[in-house]
């Protein structure tokens, strides 16, 4: 049976389903959450009364990290390289031995309540682009609980910009529609199919030949994004059944912000970078391309959920029987770092946006019910496809707090006769070593951000105090790593847990001159 | 990065994970590799550490006469490692201060600690003829004097949460209330002593912490005035420091003990005196 028509390939909840099926997922909404805290639960108890246990534990773990880090800080090194490879290749000259003439890029661009700066900014950035721009089709996707402003927006970028390429439309997306749920997914799911009737078909575009660019309203293109991805695309076997992932890199605004916000913004952009180096690992993440083909397959994005960038994967991979994959791209979009106007109001941001992208383990039972449901995809991808998330979620709520907090408690909680050990007195000494050896790779991660930040702003060129606290930011790593990592990770997994189903938070963009 | 150099990567670090990661918890729980050079001959030994523990910053540690180690300021603490399963001679020199001594027993996996009461070299006393301090001090003996309970068996001097001091005659009885405040030189065997008792061959008056720090007392004898150390391990140091024709006294009948401010005053008949147990270069 296609998988595509079963109830279970757009589910968003529990609730959704019927019966043992309701049950089914309920349960393995349950799973990640569990799989935290029991880690926790574990530590903790065996702190108090297996203190020896613990400790080795926690030695072993801070170990294996270490090597992770090694491990994981190649990539991410390998990555950077290719990518300022990738920046400085001559896509036209590349793409110029393909036949792309008939190759279409829609871009969508969703938005609620940001300012027309942003949103003529992220166009413009279109505009300037070294690409044929009478092949490049708009979508201004604004919500109509934006109410006027929105609408006053989006029609004055679309008339604005409506004759610079081959078409720009802005499509105000209902609220309220029954089983939706307001956010990005229903907004870009409704542009995408206005857009496929307004536009594509209007044109006559075979949608074999459309690429989509769905985009975050703040997303900025460099300058060979659409040359860098209709080369991938046309090189790619079978691209409709592939989706092109660029790395975001949250530049925008970055010497608005504070270190703290730009720590948060470039621990992601260097995880999405490993990930492009693991591409049998590697989900799409916000700003993504995918053929219309393929969306149009599986009738879009989902409505229902708020992670809909990774979760148009699974859809595509479930669709697919397992025969769907990312192609990691190794080229930067820039977009917005996290700076609401205040530094609370910044942290409170911040907080709230790694706990909307570490909802994303609402995927992990959805991957599992496709696992038990669909039979047509491999074992071996579906191990690979439960494990690496799995591992991941778990990973992301409990490592930072393992090394760096949970490691003291046998220390803490071991009692009079473990504090007698040899091993108690080398808990905190081999630990430290460890992770300063660790942290070395922080020098490393802060050469490589350094290379990548804007080096003016406003036109001028960077104070020194800028350039000594983009590289001396790095230290407070430890303290973000468990802030904007391991509690909104928690968080979240424990609201999954718990049936507490997060809506769509929008994350301000604000640049100091709004 | 290619696949099959990220999976000789992989295999490179798991075989490093597999391989130095028992040798790290070896390390950790005390073992030590001997002969490592001769892979054929290796053996390893388990061995124990020492923790001088709280000996201020510039103290040079010497195990069996050989040094291990010095105290900075931030580290006001010392652990030297991989002792052999012995008796160790524990040495701390520090500017100022008498060196220490003690023979320590180390066992398997695990540490001694010892908690050195240095005395300073030189001590001296002075007398208080201020009437504002001899006032105040005078309301900190009489406090004192209030909290003291005298029972049938003797009187109890110091009586808090954690401990308890009783004073009969010749005899000081010292009891921790709880097994997890009782320090390490009274437990052996995951057992520990919850009550100690020194004597001296004087009858004595008083006592107070040595320095705010609970495992040394000064107590005020009959003819002298002692610092004690509490561990009795390797024999107890008990270092008369002063006597009481240093005060040109026939003796210390009826004196006591205050400890004011992190400072020890010694109150005799309505003469009050301080007590200076800083090396004279602080």
């Amino acid at each position: 049976m296609d998988y595509r028509k079963t109830p279970y390939f757009k589910v968003g909840k529990s609730s959704e389903l019927v019966s043992r099926d309701r049950l089914l997922y309920k349960c393995l909404e349950i799973i990640p959450g569990f799989l935290s805290w029991a880690t926790i639960a574990f530590i903790i108890l065996f702190s108090w009364f297996k203190p020896v246990f613990a400790a080795y534990f926690v030695i072993l773990f801070d170990f294996y990290w270490l090597l992770k880090t090694v491990y994981l800080s190649s990539h991410n090194f390998h990555n950077w390289r290719r990518i300022k490879y990738n920046l400085s290749v001559d896509w036209t000259e590349k793409v110029s031995h393909l036949k792309y003439e008939g190759l279409y890029h829609l871009v969508i661009f969703p938005f609620f309540d940001e300012s027309l700066e942003v949103v003529t900014g992220s166009v413009e950035s279109i505009k300037k682009a070294n690409y044929n721009l009478k092949k490049i089709l708009i979508v201004l996707a604004y919500e109509e609980r934006g109410g006027e402003k929105a609408k006053k927006i989006g029609k004055s970028v679309s008339q604005k910009f409506k004759d610079d390429f081959a078409g720009v439309v802005a499509i105000k997306h209902p609220q309220n529609i029954l089983g939706e749920l307001a956010g990005k997914g229903s907004n870009i799911s409704y542009a995408a199919e206005e857009a496929r009737k307004s536009l594509v078909d209007v044109k006559k575009i075979s949608y074999e030949n459309v690429i989509v660019s769905a985009f975050d309203i703040d997303t900025v293109v460099y300058k060979d994004y659409f040359m860098c991805l209709t080369w991938y695309f046309l090189t790619t076997e079978n691209p409709e059944k592939a989706s092109f992932q660029p790395v975001p890199v949250y530049i925008n605004n970055i010497w608005q912000t504070n270190p703290i916000s730009r720590i948060a913004a470039f621990s992601n952009t260097f995880w999405q970078m490993i990930q492009q180096e693991r591409p049998e690992k590697l989900v799409t993440f916000s700003s993504h391309a995918v053929s219309l083909k393929a969306l149009v397959d599986i009738g879009y994005w989902q409505t229902n959920i708020v992670s809909e960038d990774s979760r148009i994967f699974w859809n595509l991979f479930f669709a697919n029987d397992g025969n769907y994959r990312v192609i990691p791209m190794a080229y930067p979009v820039s977009m917005d770092a996290n700076f609401a106007g205040t530094f609370w109001k910044t942290m409170k941001s911040i907080y709230k946006q790694h706990r909307r992208w570490m909802w994303g383990a609402e995927n992990v039972p959805y991957i599992l019910l496709g696992c038990i449901k669909n039979k047509k995809v491999s074992f071996g991808k579906k191990i690979r496809a439960v494990l690496v998330q799995l591992e991941g979620y778990w990973s992301a709520a409990t490592n930072p707090l393992i090394i760096f907090l949970l490691g003291w408690l046998p220390l803490v909680l071991g009692g009079k006769f473990f504090k007698e050990t040899v091993l108690s007195y080398n808990l905190p000494v081999v630990t430290r070593n460890l992770m300063i050896i660790a942290m070395f790779g922080l020098v490393a991660l802060a050469i490589m951000s350094y290379s990548l930040l804007p080096k003016s702003i406003d036109g001028k060129p960077i104070e020194k105090k800028h350039k000594f606290m983009a590289i001396a930011q790095w230290v407070i790593v430890p303290i973000t790593i468990i802030m904007f990592g391991s509690i909104p990770a928690l968080d979240a997994q424990t609201r999954l847990m718990l049936g507490r189903y997060m809506g769509f938070w929008v994350t301000p963009k604000y640049r100091k001159h709004d | 990065m290619s696949k099959k150099r990220r999976m000789i990567m992989l295999v490179i670090l798991i075989l490093i994970f597999f391989s130095a990661g028992p040798v790290l918890l070896l390390f950790a729980s005390g073992y030590s590799f001997k002969d490592v050079v001769s892979l054929t001959k290796i053996s390893i030994l388990r061995t124990g550490g020492v923790y001088v523990a709280s000996i201020g910053s510039n103290s040079s540690i010497f195990v069996d006469n050989k040094p291990s180690g010095d105290s900075s300021f931030l580290d006001r603490s010392v652990l030297a490692q991989g002792l052999s399963i012995k008796q160790h001679l524990i040495k701390v020199e520090r500017p100022g201060f008498r060196a220490w001594e003690k023979k320590v027993t180390v066992s398997p996996n695990k540490v001694t600690e010892v908690r050195p009461v240095l005395i300073p070299e030189k001590v001296l006393f002075m007398r208080i003829r201020d009437g504002a301090t001899i006032e105040t001090l005078s309301k900190a003996f009489l406090k004192k004097k209030d909290l003291i309970i005298a029972t049938s068996t003797g009187r109890t001097i110091i009586d808090d949460s954690k401990i308890s001091i009783l004073l009969s005659k010749d005899t000081i009885k010292i009891t921790w209330k709880n097994v997890e405040d009782t320090p390490q030189y009274m437990c052996s065997l995951n057992n520990c002593e919850k009550t100690l008792e020194i004597s001296l061959e004087e009858p004595i008056l008083d006592v107070e912490w040595y320095k705010d720090d609970t495992d040394g007392l000064v107590a005020v004898g009959r003819n002298h005035i002692f610092i004690l150390e509490l561990d009795a391990r390797g024999g107890r140091i008990i270092t008369p420091v002063f006597a009481s024709g240093d005060f040109k006294l026939e003796n210390f009948d009826n004196s006591s003990l205050v400890s004011y401010k992190g400072e020890i005053y010694l109150k005799k008949s309505s003469a009050l005196y301080k007590l200076n147990f800083e090396p004279l270069s602080v």
